[in-house]
């Protein structure tokens, strides 16, 4: 094509170019601000958008402290704010890995865009001293959510007041002096509705009390055994949290890896959605501790207005106890209409089963997932044990309620044995109700 | 429904800026922020007239719509949880359909999604296309950027070298 550029080349070229500059920055929305900047270099037209993002998103490609790397994407953090166009809002600020050498790097970024009206914050951390939030934070009245993810660094007792406008909090991995911190900085949040802790360590109490008038949707996923923790926290005693809701607009909980005996729920009649997942607790006699059952057989009765439950095998195994305590058991569960149980082996408490489905009388859908172990021999085992045709355990000839009339569809998923399901619904073709079997899917 | 004018057999009459008329039932076409507005204020009478919109990209979006559309409305409601684990099925599969939509497209087919979806104010859909965009131009150098989509450069060789120097950190 000599002697000038063909047509269609032309007009593609000015395609990209000649979009309305609100999509271009929609599409730049989208990428990291490094490719932002760089785009500067394009030409003209593409030369100043860095400066007006309403997003800016960092990230680093890890390296060490005090490395070249590390002090020059601090620099560039630095530079793209300093050179920012002052009448410009930031809508979201997200930083992927600060290496703090010197806090005072995350003190001064957080100086500067909480002055640009910043709605969002998800920071990555790594320091090597205890990080405190500033007061600038806390005062940010366009605040709406926060996200801190921590490498292995202490949050400091959080002292201000403020978050006036916060609504969704998130923290990851987060170390706490004590877990009155965590409780202080929820309380301090006048119109929270989301909250997330996953992964969070407390040094010394292991209470945790969550007391929230506004919260909504809360989400407790406490470390696993296995994680392992530098500082300052001993092993041992990560493991027993115990746990105190009290939130009379929640709507949502889930709680996951929880160990403790020590939980309970209180005002909980707005709770529609119970996700809870508990580890069983052994005596010294190898009997489960009497006191989980009353936590739990006590907690269930305050939860009566659920929809959906979902909970680990170890619940069954808790409330059969529960349920030889019969002054302390009496839930009723008039409204659920989802139960899900994760289930580790084939001889799990089938009569706890029953007799949830007893205290249910309108439940829809039952799903079951089972989760043998991985090796297919084990599986194969169980799952021989489940079909033996003189199975102990028999369907009682009365048939709850649920399975008479409202439950419509069973889920099992990585059963693969179509005669399984006999144990559940010996009359299912009388009661219309639909099953599946499925592979996969994930608890 | 949420707007009373919305019926589920009513259709609109879009006239693509060279003159093809598309018939679009009220429901899908609420996806459009501004036929929806048309509909709320009851001016949907005969002809709307999309004068930024070419016949292939309306053709294109109407698909789209379409293709959203059929999927809000199967399955029926049973319980919270069970609509939860059937619409995370449901987004797997719209995904994989959104992904292979957009990569048929060549380069301008994209550009005309992009500004009609913006003209009809289709946000799903200007997210895709943007996105798409993005993915583009992730990580690629202004000269790669400029070859993939036929930029010049206006720069004279001292600007650009100092744009490099002024944001080194980004170009290293």
């Amino acid at each position: 094509m000599e002697g000038g550029c063909n047509d269609e080349v032309c007009r593609d070229g000015d395609r990209l170019s000649s979009l309305p500059e609100n999509i271009i920055r929609h599409i730049f929305s989208f990428l990291g601000s490094i490719d932002v900047v760089r785009a500067s270099a394009i030409s003209r037209k593409w030369r100043y958008f860095w400066v007006s993002m309403p997003y800016l998103n960092f990230e680093s490609n890890g390296h060490d402290f005090g490395s070249q790397s590390e002090i020059k994407f601090n620099d560039f953090v630095n530079w793209v704010l300093m050179s920012r166009n002052r009448l410009v809002d930031i809508q979201r600020f997200r930083i992927s890995h600060l290496y703090l050498n010197e806090n005072y790097v995350f003190y001064r970024v957080m100086d500067v865009i909480t002055e640009f009206n910043l709605q969002e914050i998800d920071l990555t951390i790594e320091s090597k001293d205890e990080i405190e939030l500033p007061q600038c934070i806390s005062n940010c009245g366009s605040l709406v959510s926060l996200k801190l993810h921590f490498r292995n660094c202490v949050l400091k007792q959080h002292t201000y007041p403020g978050f006036s406008k916060l609504k969704s909090l998130e923290l990851c991995f987060v170390m706490f002096i004590d877990s009155l911190s965590l409780t202080n900085f929820v309380s301090s949040c006048p119109v929270l509705e989301n909250l997330s802790v996953e992964g969070c360590m407390f040094v010394d109490d292991n209470i945790i009390d969550i007391t929230s008038t506004s919260l909504k949707d809360l989400s407790f996923i406490l470390p696993k055994l296995s994680t392992f923790f530098k500082y300052p926290i001993r092993r041992e005693q990560a493991r027993e949290y115990g746990l105190k809701v009290a939130c009379p607009n929640l709507v949502s909980l889930k709680v996951i890896n929880l160990r403790s005996l020590e939980f309970s729920l209180q005002e909980m009649n707005s709770l529609r959605n119970l996700f809870l997942d508990l580890e069983l607790y052994y005596g010294p006699y190898g009997h489960l501790k009497v006191e989980g059952c009353y936590a739990l057989s006590k907690m269930l009765q305050g939860v009566y207005n659920l929809k959906a439950l979902k909970v680990s095998e170890a619940f069954l195994d808790y409330l059969h106890q529960a349920v030889d305590i019969p002054e302390s058991f009496s839930p009723s569960f008039n409204n659920l209409k989802s139960l899900t149980l994760g289930i580790k082996s084939a001889h799990f408490n089938k009569h706890s089963l029953i007799n949830m489905l007893d205290c249910s009388p309108n439940l829809e859908a039952l799903q079951i997932f089972l989760q043998l172990s991985n090796s297919p021999i084990m599986s194969k085992a169980a799952l021989k044990i489940l079909n033996i045709p003189d199975d102990p355990w028999k369907m009682p000839n009365v048939t709850t309620s649920c399975l008479k009339y409202n439950l419509k569809i069973v889920e099992l998923f990585h059963v693969r044995d179509d005669n399984r399901i006999g144990f559940l619904l010996p009359k299912e073709a009388e009661c219309g109700c639909a099953y599946y079997f499925k592979n996969g899917a994930k608890y | 429904m949420s707007t009373p004018s919305v019926s589920v057999n009513r259709v609109l009459k879009l006239k693509s800026s060279d003159g093809e008329i598309f018939e679009v039932k009220q429901t899908v076409a609420v996806q459009s922020g501004v036929l929806k507005q048309m509909m709320e204020d009851g001016c949907t009478e005969g002809e709307i007239p999309l004068n930024n919109v070419d016949s292939p990209t309306l053709a294109k979006i109407i698909e789209w719509c379409n293709k959203h559309h059929d999927n809000d409305v199967e399955g029926r409601v049973l319980s919270e949880e069970r609509e939860k684990e059937k619409e995370k099925e449901k987004a797997a599969d719209m995904k994989k359909w959104e992904s292979e939509f957009i990569d048929a497209l060549n380069r301008d087919e994209i550009y005309f999604l992009l500004t009609g979806s913006n003209y009809m104010d289709i946000k799903e859909l200007l997210d895709c296309a943007a996105q798409k965009v993005a993915d583009m131009v992730k990580g690629k150098t202004p000269e790669a950027i400029r070859e993939m989509f036929n930029i010049q450069s206006d720069f004279t060789e001292e600007e650009e070298e100092a744009i490099r120097k002024e944001n080194q950190w980004a170009f290293d």
